[in-house]
């Protein structure tokens, strides 16, 4: 037997004369979770259409374990295929046990009744999506959420191998999201390929084995997850700058999205950043954001304003974990802000190791320090017993400022020089 | 739906109906007492020849007739997704009453019921085509086709009439739609749409998956065209062959499903059975009342008295929910 399950072989197909899909070709193997993603009209739902039948096949092929799929009956393609719709438009009071049970059908022979062993598939469905207790409801009460769960509790009774689900998710509560994903993947382990349109990059990211990423009806790219989520891909399709991290729960890629960077403005005045802790990322993004020159350090390198910096290609003083501050990187500070037009410190905790930083400020003009300190916090969390906040006390004598926030920083400077 | 509240609503919708024919041949202008008729304790040959050669066979029509339009609207309301659809307002009761027209007027009156069956599924299938843009069914479309189609059918029926010279008193008669003449040789052609509503009941697990949606019923295992086309010629055949007997008859197949979904839910697999009661007992009171009460004025007008303001009522519930 063959291991892929479903052959697509440069399929065509559309509403009207034109072609919306063109020419895909696509395979899945048997068990596996695949996740379709790309902009709104792509040809995503469209291609899950012509998988569910319901849109004719106008050139190419689909084989089912070898048959094509239009030489298959309705109840021999029933039996092996379901599908989950995006929402379902059920205005008739059906019981929810009547509904799942819908799903059996394919199973059924027209001159019987259900089995002892098809209602026991349904009361399992029901319970393995919570819907147990809902079961006695008709479906027309029951909110958006709830009524995806049971269409996809329907299809966990047909006990299909492939299943196909058109961004289900997307009305569900969240941790009904995450439990129905969950659910749904374990079937796919244990028995069935499972197609997924998504909306979300982030849910597909975290639960599939490979992702298609599809634009104006073609496959673009197709392959496995981290291969796929890629900072160029991704900005080629969804026309967004990304920002790939790794989802520190399920160790899954992670994309974040980014604005349109500013180009740098040289005439914009320098700015040093003195932060730690993770206290400066905000900061120094909304710089990088707004065409701003600076620098940062020094930071410690596993520090995520150090990995902010980076991302953003600013010039960072680092140090590696846990260490002191080094003359050498001293003295280079000492140059960077010199050279500075500002010197903006964030609320962060010092310590013996980082409190270099702040003792350096004393030697340039106090003027042109600022305190970045959200209301009713301490400027710093202070291990160094004191010596650090005293510091910072005379600063704030001597003439330097304090602020609450980063956007306040920006408009600051900007009204001391007017472009 | 458990086997019991099943059973419980068939026997008492049937233990009604049969109530409601009992009372029917016991009233009219000549009274019938319940006993005599119960014990067979009827000696009177004009008695007898009223209650089993008049009312009896009429009663029996009225509620053959009633269920074939309740089981044939319940069905279209389903196939067309649209709680309006019925064999009155989309016109498959008029196609019916052009092919009986055409017959009577060729004076072949064996084939009534088979001209009155072609012109219901001919009208039917006119309309399902009409009504589809691009491969889709429009429910907005398919009523305005339905009623277009239908005024089309009934100046043909005029025209008809017009040509019709001495015929033309026979066609007015059949067409308002009353249940005069019916008698024992109606009946055998009213109890072949016994099997066609059997196999709408044989259908009802498919009909339930069509009224939840379009793109699901084919991973359901149903061929949502075929089993459509299948199901819709099959009502469209019963009107047809209520149709060539009884005229036309309207609100009957658009209220019985409407009032079964609110005392047995949408399940078809009781729907449908209890829509086949419910049309029975339905007419078959109507024509009581209109024999007894309303000088045998013709049924169907009896059926849109009481048939539309109800339908109101039932179209005003549905927006407020």
């Amino acid at each position: 037997m063959t291991e892929n399950i479903l052959e697509i072989t440069d399929l065509c197909a559309g509403y009207d004369e034109k072609d919306i899909l063109q020419k895909i070709s696509l395979f899945i193997k048997q068990r596996s979770f695949v996740g379709i993603i790309g902009p709104n009209g792509s040809g995503k739902s469209t291609f899950l259409h012509v998988l569910a039948r319901s849109l004719p096949v106008r050139t190419g092929n689909i084989a089912l374990l070898g048959n094509p799929l239009q030489s298959l009956s309705f109840r021999e393609f029933g039996k092996n295929v379901g599908y989950v719709p995006q929402d379902s438009d059920i205005h008739f009071p059906y019981l929810v046990y009547d509904l799942v049970m819908m799903g059996r059908n394919p199973h059924i022979d027209r001159f019987r009744s259900p089995s002892a062993q098809d209602h026991d598939v349904v009361k399992k469905a029901l319970e393995l999506t919570h819907t147990d207790d809902i079961a006695m409801r008709p479906i027309t009460s029951l909110s958006g959420g709830e009524r995806q769960r049971v269409l996809i509790a329907r299809v966990l009774a047909q006990d299909p191998i492939v299943l196909l689900l058109d961004e289900p998710f997307a009305h569900i509560d969240i941790h009904h999201q995450y439990e129905l994903i969950r659910i749904i993947r374990d079937a796919s382990q244990e028995r069935m390929a499972v197609i997924a349109v998504f909306h979300d990059i982030n849910l597909a990211a975290a639960y599939c084995d490979e992702l298609v990423l599809m634009m104006d009806g073609k496959i673009w790219a197709w392959g496995k997850t981290e291969d796929i989520l890629t900072p160029e891909l991704i900005r080629e399709v969804f026309k967004i700058i990304p920002i790939i991290d790794v989802n520190p729960i399920t160790g899954r890629p992670h994309i974040y999205v980014e604005e349109e960077l500013k180009a740098r403005d040289g005439h914009k005045p320098w700015i040093h950043v003195i932060s730690g802790g993770g206290t400066g990322s905000c900061l120094i993004s909304l710089l990088a954001r707004s065409g701003y020159n600076f620098s940062c350090g020094v930071l410690s390198e596993n520090d995520s304003d150090c990995r902010t910096a980076k991302r953003y290609g600013v010039p960072t003083l680092t140090e590696p974990p846990f260490s002191r501050i080094s003359l050498e990187k001293l003295e280079q500070l000492r140059e960077m802000i010199q050279k500075a037009d500002y010197v903006v410190v964030t609320s962060m905790p010092v310590g013996w190791g980082n409190l270099p930083n702040i003792q350096v400020l004393l030697e340039v003009e106090p003027e042109k320090v600022i305190f970045i300190v959200p209301p009713s916090r301490p400027i710093f969390n202070d291990f160094t017993g004191g010596t650090a906040t005293d510091t910072v006390q005379k600063l704030l004598s001597d003439g330097a400022m304090k602020i609450s926030n980063p956007p306040e920083l920006l408009q600051m400077i900007q009204s001391f020089d007017p472009e | 739906m458990t086997p019991t509240r099943y059973s419980l609503i068939l026997t008492t919708l049937g233990g009604l109906t049969l109530g409601a024919i009992l009372l029917s041949i016991i009233t009219g202008p000549v009274e019938i007492s319940l006993i005599d008729v119960l014990t067979g304790a009827i000696q009177d040959k004009t008695m007898a020849q009223i209650l089993f050669d008049i009312r009896l066979p009429r009663a029996l029509v009225a509620a053959l007739v009633g269920a074939g339009l309740a089981c044939a609207g319940a069905a279209m309301q389903t196939l067309f997704r649209n709680d309006l659809a019925d064999p009155y307002t989309l016109g498959t009761s008029s196609g019916g009453a052009v092919g009986v027209s055409l017959a009577i007027m060729s004076g072949s009156l064996l084939f009534i019921p088979v001209a009155a069956f072609l012109g219901a599924i001919g009208s039917a299938f006119l309309v399902y085509i009409l009504a589809t843009q691009h491969k889709r069914l429009s429910t907005g479309n398919l009523l305005l086709t339905g009623i277009a189609v239908s005024m089309f059918f009934s100046s043909v029926v005029s025209v008809c009439l017009v040509f019709s010279g001495k015929n033309m008193h026979q066609i007015m008669f059949w067409l308002m739609g009353g249940l005069w003449n019916a008698s024992w040789n109606d009946i055998p052609i009213l109890l072949i749409i016994l099997i066609p509503a059997g196999i709408l009941i044989l259908f009802s697990r498919d009909l339930n998956i069509i009224s939840c949606g379009e793109t699901e019923t084919r991973t359901l295992g149903i061929d949502p065209e075929r089993t459509k086309l299948l199901l819709l010629g099959i009502s469209a055949g019963i009107t047809g062959l209520v149709v060539s007997v009884s005229g036309t008859i309207g609100f009957i197949g658009l209220v019985s499903p409407h009032i079964m979904r609110i005392i047995c839910g949408p399940d078809h697999r009781i729907l449908i059975p209890a829509c086949l009661w419910c049309g029975a007992l339905l007419l078959v009171c109507a024509d009581t009342i209109s024999r007894t009460w309303l000088g045998d004025l013709p049924v169907g007008i009896v059926t849109a008295f009481f048939g539309a303001p109800f339908f109101l009522w039932l179209v005003r519930r549905r927006t407020d929910v």
